[in-house]
């Protein structure tokens, strides 16, 4: 039941991240908060999903984190000097909901081998014995002549930054560079289909 | 609400779940911090996610040497590639080959990739994987599923689209299997098969025989031809079955019971209270040169320890030091016999 749950989650709503994130560096006031919205924004999405599934994901993840935003506002009782947003600036344009449609699976590969490459070579190499070399992480340390303790922390940013990279979430990845990399990717990809 | 402190603990808790040494116990307190918050399990859904398809990555690797991690770009240099099947690498062996620790060859991996791709899409291909006497090898499969292999085991792996299956020919493999309800993921031992409902389980053959251990989940032990509709039997998180023929004997296997079973996947071997001829047995598995009992009144000393798989010497050693036992090298044997 729960399995089935986490399941639809990551295959409906998290290929949605990139575009969320755009929408909630947008309107957040704070850019020290967007993880956390993000964060509250699935748990709220979760929730919602648990009771009764809904019929259009994206729409359900969007709509969910307006509402939370709204939520926030109503609650701040003094409007920092910057927090000048009010309702009406919450609506979700429509650049951050299109590009992010499923992918297929050479996509998803294409993505996950930018995320990959994106590593330091160390952290890197580490993912690579573990994960595709199947290393215990014993040996993988003894390969890259580090401790177990020094492996296991290049293992845990490894999975972070790849994690942020593969969903799209991370800000150098969007905006700034017009036509991003991975919208650029998606799109490419699109046309061949 | 602090999303990275959580993101932390999660990230722990997502590697630790493949390390060797996760246990029934180590699962239980994972569900345990799941449930205490939804924050806790999405976050654990996303890390876990993007985890689970890394093994995926192996495309990039294709043609090149076992251990070397390929260089940056691979992939997306041969976006269009052609495609032929010829670059698949189908054959796997234990990780000794980890020590050839070689040199980056890209321009390989660039000619092999367009091919190697193809796997994904076609699946439902077998792929054979084996290990020879004393082996020891994680493989991960396309589905996110991973199979552990310990000594001397041959299993063929088959991912259609209706069933995940895996026929293990000799010897005793681990499994965590990754869920998809569409596709079930059935060991067939012979006639036999094995069933997981969404778990981490040990099949060991012998002849038709079969021995399972379960670690987390479920899983159905079928004994009866396919068809059958009697035969099936369900176990849960921490039983034992062995099957005889057609019969089947489950039992219940204590914490340390299930976790000295399974000890072979970090390379050890555990005894408790274990009776020396059983050691011994347990031991040549590992080894071509082996160990030969031939005074049958040592044969019921009981001994206790755990020790490398590999490192029977150890054992042999600590053997004549507490034990009323002398160790003989021969030709291409060990003799054990009673001091005298």
């Amino acid at each position: 039941m729960k399995r089935a749950l986490d399941h639809w989650f990551a295959t409906e709503i998290l290929p949605y991240e990139a575009g969320l994130m755009r929408y909630l560096r947008r309107v957040s006031p704070r850019p020290a908060d967007v993880a956390d919205l993000r964060q509250e924004a699935y748990m709220r999405v979760y929730e919602g999903a648990a009771k009764s599934l809904p019929q259009h994901p994206q729409r359900f993840l969007f709509a969910t984190a307006r509402n939370l935003l709204i939520d926030r506002l109503r609650r701040e009782r003094v409007v920092s000097i910057d927090y000048t947003q009010d309702i009406e600036s919450l609506h979700v344009n429509i650049d951050e909901l299109s590009p992010e449609r499923r992918l297929n699976a050479r996509q998803e590969l294409l993505r996950l081998s930018e995320a990959f490459d994106q590593l330091p070579e160390t952290t890197r190499s580490a993912i690579w014995l573990r994960r595709v070399e199947g290393l215990s992480q014993r040996e993988a340390a003894a390969v890259l002549g580090l401790n177990e303790g020094a492996l296991e922390s290049h293992m845990s940013r490894g999975l972070r930054a790849m994690t942020n990279a593969t969903l799209g979430s991370n800000p150098n990845t969007d905006a700034a560079c017009g036509t991003d990399k991975l919208a650029g990717g998606t799109e490419h990809g699109q046309r061949n289909d | 609400m602090d999303s990275g402190t959580i993101e932390e603990t999660a990230t722990r808790w997502v590697l630790r779940q493949h390390e060797g040494s996760w246990t029934a116990a180590d699962a239980e307190r994972l569900e345990a911090w799941l449930e205490e918050s939804l924050l806790h399990r999405v976050a654990f859904i996303r890390l876990d996610t993007v985890w689970k398809a890394t093994p995926r990555l192996k495309v990039l690797g294709a043609g090149l040497p076992k251990g070397a991690v390929p260089a940056p770009g691979v992939f997306k240099a041969s976006t269009s590639g052609p495609t032929m099947e010829s670059g698949v690498r189908t054959g796997y062996t234990a990780f000794t080959g980890w020590r050839r620790w070689a040199a980056v060859a890209a321009s390989v991996a660039l000619a092999l990739l367009g091919g190697s791709y193809l796997l994904l899409s076609k699946v439902s291909a077998a792929n054979y994987y084996s290990t020879p006497i004393g082996g020891l090898a994680t493989i991960p499969l396309a589905d996110g599923s991973t199979l552990s292999l310990n000594t001397e085991t041959r299993v063929r792996v088959s991912l259609g689209k209706h069933e995940r299956r895996v026929d293990l020919e000799s010897g005793e493999a681990y499994f965590v299997v990754a869920n998809d309800s569409a596709r079930p993921f059935v060991i067939y031992v012979g006639a036999k098969q094995v069933k997981a409902l969404g778990t981490e389980f040990s099949v060991r053959r012998a002849a038709q025989d079969l021995q399972v251990y379960v670690a987390v989940g479920r899983v159905a032990l079928t004994t009866s031809p396919q068809g059958a509709s009697d035969g099936s039997v369900s176990l849960e998180a921490g039983m034992v079955a062995k099957t005889a023929k057609s019969a089947v004997l489950v039992s219940q296997a204590t914490p340390t019971q299930l976790d000295d079973a399974l000890s072979w996947r970090t390379g050890f071997v555990t005894f408790h209270d274990t009776e020396l001829s059983d050691a011994v047995a347990e031991f040549n598995r590992y080894r071509a040169r082996k160990i030969v009992i031939v005074d049958p009144t040592i044969a019921s000393l009981r001994i206790a320890g755990k020790f490398r798989s590999s490192n029977a010497e150890a054992f042999l050693w600590l053997l004549q030091k507490g034990f009323p036992v002398t160790v003989e090298e021969q030709e291409t044997r060990t003799i054990l016999k009673r001091r005298s």
